[in-house]
Order: structure tokens, then sequence, then C-alpha cells
């Protein structure tokens, strides 16, 4: 029921503090002097030099500090803490006196050196661009966007002299909890970290974490309940964002439209620190890299002046997605072929059986090649024109797969089963949603023979359960289900011998990707723009996802749908913009596809093409359709404008044929 | 400042500063967490209540324009028929996700509801634009509260 959903904004403890934190003005500087004697007035001042064990958080060269030192590397960056009560607070922090000499800063990643860069190539790519019979070039942008969830940033920490309890909204608990411990210097088993309920999204990791590493020093400081939320300006400047991404493509054709190679380049802007970026470059190197003979591909990281990205942030597979089916599409107009015909034609293995099926699908359900048909012939009667009294219409096609690779690590989960026959599964997956949820209850239902009401799941908690890993939809469903089926099944055995009560436990170990278990979806768009304003909306949308055997089906489904519509958002104008290193909050009130009335038809089809014996329940359904969604979306928006949409969001296209085609 | 209101039905008086926003004032100083703090500048609908009868958002009302009003928020509707249908609705229908905008959501489509006998599928889509749900559930949302109108029309039809 709708009363049982709490925050942890929504928790509070006798005699708590409320914390505050002191952030940079200034997007790069040096610290001359940090003073916080004053705010000690009100309450207490914690700053770098009061972190009794590690002060920054981070791998090796990625590291990010719990509190700025000497140098401050953009707008928002956390100087100091401090906590008082909920009264004095603001005082608190505004006593702070920090003076700052300015540095140069970069605001654009263009201005910016290389930080790091991955490539890598296959085939001869040169020598087939110089034989090629034509080559078709295009850049493609994504701009910066926030990811995150709608949830207020907060922490609340409790510290009793042994232990520090911390309530948070993190997909990774334990995670948090060793984190702590190592800035608090104290045994991991002294930082108890209790997931609490999140906006359903794993981005804004980052800024989390750093929140739950703050209040822990505060409630370790003062020896009190501490409690930090981030007011809602404080969010736009702490939450990491994913930023500005351009990728160009070159594509050298042969004969009859035939692909010789590819060159891509990627330029992805990291933000001030280096942070989870830079691992994600091979990953946006490999998906570049996939299905393709002859290619050459680099990206490279730059850094700027501005948030980090967060390692979900980094995760560039939205736009990739974009450019890479953007540009079929284009190499299907410059070929005279229609996008699906092009896209059935050059599918390699080992997806092609199962992209075919699902494109073949999603075609047969949308209708996609009669309006396709009928949209062109409009389009040619428009003829370069304005066309006043024609509808404006286009649909667009895109395939994509998504991959496992978050699934390697290792994990552990535990079941009990009591007298009455109740079960109980332990793990640290965060429950999100309810699609989580739903696959994990129905799974120990289905196997231990029981209803879906004596299955009960125990909360996050490091002090209770064993550690599952990082929630991520993906890997809930491609490791911890089949973990707590495997769990399940021998907790079965067991019962043919031994009499209730039983537990059982099941563990994987760290291991390569899982392959195999992509998820494959083929998603058609169909648009309207609108003649005089030239603002495109949706006004269908149908996917076909091969996400091998599906649990809750009807659930997976709602997700999708919800998803898509998540998507379309971001392609439809959810952008973001920096001014002096500031980020300039969404202009909700102009975002056309924010509200309820945007919505439009949707119908989702789940398939099972793996033929693996259902071994593998569904993952990656979201974030297939996610990435699909706005290729498709531009190549209709594309169709109907007789514009190339090579950026996202599509803030503005001209009305139809107003403008020549770029 | 002292502040004294008719929040759910019960005289209260709350001590803040007088442009302290009343979602801030309705968690801190009174408990009432379902109302919550989403956007802060009225545009996700997440904190929206009742003022002398008329939906607002709360982030955007500060206390003072509170002396003497009657604030109903989601905790004082959980008792009326009206709001378990909806509740139930959207339950069956399972619509929330993360249930962040859950009780503004409830709100808005409370109040449509309650001024509107059966509106059509436009009225509806009209009345929860003010909401934003970051999980997209948009379509299951609009489906909960279709199920609750054609309920009441079914219910009126058997009445004759």
């Amino acid at each position: 029921m709708v009363s049982t959903y709490r925050f942890v904004d929504d928790l509070s403890f006798k005699n708590m503090l409320v914390a505050a934190t002191v952030r940079s003005r200034v997007p790069h500087g040096r610290i001359i002097s940090l003073d916080g004697s004053a705010a000690e007035q009100h309450g207490v001042c914690i700053t770098r030099s009061d972190i009794p064990g590690r002060d920054t958080i981070g791998t090796a060269g990625a590291e990010i500090p719990v509190l700025a030192g000497t140098t401050v590397c953009y707008v928002g960056e956390p100087v100091a803490l401090v906590a008082a009560p909920a009264s004095l607070v603001r005082e608190a922090a505004e006593a702070v006196a920090v003076v700052y000499e300015d540095l140069p800063a970069c605001a654009d990643p263009d201005d910016a050196q290389d930080d790091l860069v991955a490539h890598q190539r296959r085939g001869e790519p040169e020598a087939a661009f110089h034989d090629a019979g034509g080559v078709v070039e295009a850049e493609y942008q994504v701009a910066a966007c926030d990811l995150s969830g709608a949830t207020p940033t907060a922490a609340l920490a409790r510290w009793d002299g042994k232990t520090l309890t911390l309530n948070v909204a993190t997909s990774h608990p334990f995670r948090v909890r060793d984190l702590v411990a190592s800035v608090l210097a104290v045994a991991p088993p002294r930082v108890r970290v209790i997931a609490a309920r999140s906006s359903g999204s794993c981005a804004g990791g980052t800024a989390t974490t750093l929140a739950a590493i703050h209040v822990a020093l505060l409630a370790w400081r003062t020896g009190k309940p501490v409690k930090l939320r981030y007011e809602p300006t404080e969010q736009a400047e702490s939450r990491p964002v994913s930023h500005p991404c351009r990728i160009a493509c070159a594509t050298a054709l042969g004969n009859a439209g035939v692909v010789l190679a590819q060159k891509v380049e990627v330029v992805t802007d990291g933000g001030a620190r280096r942070g989870g970026s830079g691992g994600f470059l091979e990953r946006i190197v490999a998906a570049g890299m996939r299905g393709r003979q002859c290619v050459d591909i680099t990206a490279r990281l730059r850094l700027t002046n501005r948030i980090p990205s967060g390692e979900s942030e980094a995760w560039k597979d939205v736009e990739i997605a974009f450019a890479t089916e953007v540009h079929a599409t284009e190499l299907a107009r410059s070929a005279g072929v229609d996008p699906y015909t092009w896209r059935r034609g050059t599918l390699a293995a080992p997806t092609d059986t199962r992209g075919r099926a699902v494109l073949d699908r999603v075609v047969e359900i949308s209708d996609f090649s009669r309006r396709f048909a009928a949209y062109e012939a409009t389009r040619r009667r428009r003829g370069g024109s304005a066309g006043a009294g024609l509808p404006v219409q286009g649909i667009g096609i895109s395939l994509w797969s998504v991959g496992h690779d978050s699934a390697a690590g290792p994990a552990a989960v535990k079941i009990t089963m009591s007298r009455e026959r109740r079960a109980t599964v332990y793990s640290s997956v965060v429950q999100t949603g309810r699609g989580g949820q739903e696959m994990i209850r129905r799974t120990v239902a289905e196997v231990l023979g029981i209803s879906l009401e004596q299955v009960k799941l125990a909360g996050a908690d490091t002090a209770a359960v064993p550690d599952s890993g990082p929630t991520t939809e993906a890997r809930t469903a491609a490791i911890i289900v089949p973990l707590i089926s495997r769990c399940c099944r021998n907790l079965k055995r067991r019962l043919a011998t031994a009499s209730l009560p039983l537990s059982a436990q099941a563990r994987k170990k760290a291991e390569p990707d899982t392959a195999g278990t992509a998820t494959v979806a083929a998603t058609v768009v169909r648009v309207r723009q609108d003649s005089v304003t030239g603002a495109v909306r949706c006004t269908g949308w149908w996917s076909v996802v091969d996400a091998g055997h599906v649990v809750d089906p009807e659930g997976a489904r709602r997700l999708v749908v919800s998803a898509g519509h998540r998507a379309m958002e971001r392609v439809l104008g959810e952008g973001m913009s920096f001014r002096d290193g500031r980020v300039i909050p969404h202009d909700r009130g102009a975002n056309p596809c924010f509200a309820m009335a945007d919505v439009c038809e949707a119908a989702v089809e789940l398939v099972d093409g793996r033929n693996v014996g259902g071994a593998a329940p569904a993952g990656g359904v979201i974030a297939a359709v996610a990435a699909g969604l706005p290729p498709a979306l531009a190549s209709a928006a594309e169709q109907a404008s007789m514009t190339f949409v090579r950026s996202m969001p599509i803030a503005h296209l001209p009305p139809g044929g107003r403008e020549d085609r770029a | 400042m002292k502040c004294t209101f008719t929040l759910n039905g019960k005289e209260t008086t709350v001590e803040a500063g007088e442009t302290t926003s009343l979602v801030r004032v309705l968690r801190d100083a009174c408990g009432l967490v379902e109302t919550r703090e989403g956007c802060g500048e009225g545009q996700c609908g997440a904190c929206l209540v009742f003022v002398d009868g008329n939906l607002v958002n709360s982030c955007l009302i500060p206390l003072f324009r509170v002396q003497g009003a009657e604030v109903d928020t989601i905790e004082g509707l959980r008792d009326r028929r009206l709001f378990t249908e909806l509740q139930a609705a959207f339950d069956a229908k399972r619509v929330f996700e993360c249930g962040f905008c859950s009780g503004g959501v409830l709100m808005a489509a409370y109040s449509l509801l309650l001024h509107a006998r059966a509106p059509s599928d436009e009225a509806i889509r009209d009345a929860l634009s003010g909401n934003r749900c970051k999980c997209g559930t948009y379509p299951a949302i609009f489906e909960a509260v279709q199920s609750v109108v054609a309920t009441r029309r079914r219910r009126a039809r058997r009445r004759g």
C-alpha cells in the first residue's frame, strides 16, 4: 500500500541534529583559508583535516575527495560540513569562512586535453576507406542529463560509541559500509548500513555515497543522530550528471551500399574528477566494436570544471545507441532503402537470429512498412516546401542489444523457511521498485511450491543480510534471481529429509561477464510534428524485446512502458545546460513530455529467443528499450521534419521542410 | 512566527519562520511525512495538499499564508471512501515503482474525482498533468484512475 513507502527524509530521531554542506562557489580555485571557528558557536564544523581515516573515495588515479583539500574543481564541491539544531544550521553553514584564489576554469570539453584515451581496431579500415565508393559522415551529440531519481539526496547516521548506523538510499549497502569504515578508520563490522527506499535509479550514487560519509563523520563527531538532506536547489549542484557526449561516425560504403568499414570517435566529458568515468571508456569502445568486422574506434575522456560524472552517469549506452542507430538510418537513406530492410540486411552473427525475429515482429505489429511508405510519399509531395495541410508525420526504427557487464562480481544470498512454511529471503538487493521484488518473490514461491504471500524479503541491512553486490536491473535478473533459485532448490532437497525451520545459502564467485545473456530489443516510434511550431510529439511506440525467460511478464511489460516514457522525456527535452560552471536547472515547463497529457499509445511484446532452456531470467529489458527508443524517435522526427536529427534532446526542429536538409 | 491553522480537522499551532514553506512545516514540525518535497518549485506535484479546499503545491505556500486556514494532507484522507477506492485501484494496477510521487498523484486524482463524477479521459490527463513521475508510470496511473471512474459509472447505471 502507498502508506508503507518510507524514504530517508521521512525518518527522524530524538535530539537529532541537522547537517549542511559548505560548497565551493567557484568553478576552480585554491583554498587560501578555511575557518570554521564561528560555525562552532552554533554546532560542529568538520573540514578535511578532521577526517580520521581515508579522505578520498574511488580507485587509484580516480579519487574523489571526501572534502576538498587545497583546491576546488567545480561549483558545489563539498568543502566543509556543519551539524547543528535545525533552527541554527543555516547560520552555522554561513559562518564558515572560505577564501579562494581563482584559477583558470574549463567549461567546455573542446577546450580540454584528453585525460584518458581508449582505442581499438579490427581489420584494415584505412584501406577500406581508400577504396570506398562513398563515405557517409556525421557527428551526433547527446546533451547533459540528470539521470537520478526524484528522491532528495539524504542520509541519517547514529553513533553509539561502538557502532555507526546509517540509513541511506544506496544501491550497494556493503560498499557504502566499507567506504564509511575506511573514512572513520574503524573496522567494517562497526558500521551498519540500512538501505532505505530510493527513487528507482542507480544514478546519482556518488552524491549519495558522499552524503552518507559526510553524515557519518558528523554523527561520529557529535555522538548524536544527524540527518543530511539536500535542499532542492542544492540537488542541482551536488548530483553527478551524465555529461555531454559527442560521437563522430564515418562509414565507407562499397558497391550496392555494402558497409566496408567504420570509424568512430567518442568524446565524453567526465566533469571535474575522473571518478568512475575512466573504467567506462573500454566499455564504450567495446560497444562500438560489437558486430563490426572492419572498424577503428577511439574514445576520449576529457575533464572540465563541471560536476563529476558518477559511475552510472558515465555508462554511455544511450549515447552510443543514439549515434549508432541514427547513423544506420542515415546509411539506409543514402542507400535508398527503408531503415528496416537496411538493418535486416546488415545484421551480423551471433545476434542475427534473435535480431531478425524481433525486427520482423515489431515491423508487423507497428505496421511499419506501410506507414513508412505512406509518410515517404507525403514527404515527396511536400517536396522541400512547407506543404500546407499535409500531415507531418514520421516513423523510425531501431535495434539495440544490452549485455550484462555488471554481473561479474561475487554475490551471496540466504533463505530461511519457518515451521509455518514462510520463506524469508536475505540479500542486499535494494528494493527500488516492484520489478526486482516481484521477480524474487515469484521465483521463491515457484521453486518452493508456496504462495506469494508466504514469501517475505528482508530489508537490505548489512547487519542482517549477506553481500549480494550492487543492485542493478540487469544484475538482479541475471545473477541474483538464478542464485536465489539455486538456493531454493537446495532448501527444497533438504526439506525431504530434514524438518523445519531450515536455512540455506548460495554464493557466486567473481567471474567474467556472462556471455550470451544479452537482451535484444527492436523499437518503432511514430511522431507528429506541429507544422507551425515545429514541436515533435510521439504518437505511439512499439517494442519487441527478446530477454529470454521472463519471471513476471506483466510486471516487466509495465516497467518497459514506463522506461519508454522516461526515454521519451530525455530525447524530447530534458536537457541540462551550464553557465559559469553552474548547472542551469531544467526548464520543466517547456518540456513537452513531462506530463500525463503526453503519454501515447505503447505496445510491448516480450519473446524468448535465447533457446537456452529457459535457464536465465530476463535482464536488461528496460535498458535495451531505454537506449533503443531515442534513436527510433530521432529517425521518425527526421522523416517528419525532413531534417537530419543528430542531437539529443530535440530542443527544436524547424517545421517540416522549411530548412534544407543538413 | 506562531501560526495556527486547522490541520486534518484539528487546530494546530506551529512555530517557524514565516516564509518557511508549508511542506517543510508539515514534514518537520507536524511529522506528516507523506507530503513529500520534490522539486521545491511547484512543478512536480509531490507536495500537493488542500488549503481551504483548493489543491496547492505546498512547497510554494509560505507559512504565514495558512494562518487560520484549513489544511488537509493525504494523512487526513485515509478514512474517506473515495480515497480508499483510489488506493485500492492503484494497488490493483501495481502502479507505483519507487512511490515518491504517490501521495501527490493520489491527491490530484482525489481532487479530480471529488469535483467530477465521471471525468473524461482528457479531464483525467489534464488533472494529473501537474504531477511528475520520474519512474514514468503515467500509463498505469491513468489506467488506475480510469478504473475508478468506470466503477463509478457501473454503480450509477445499477442505481438507474
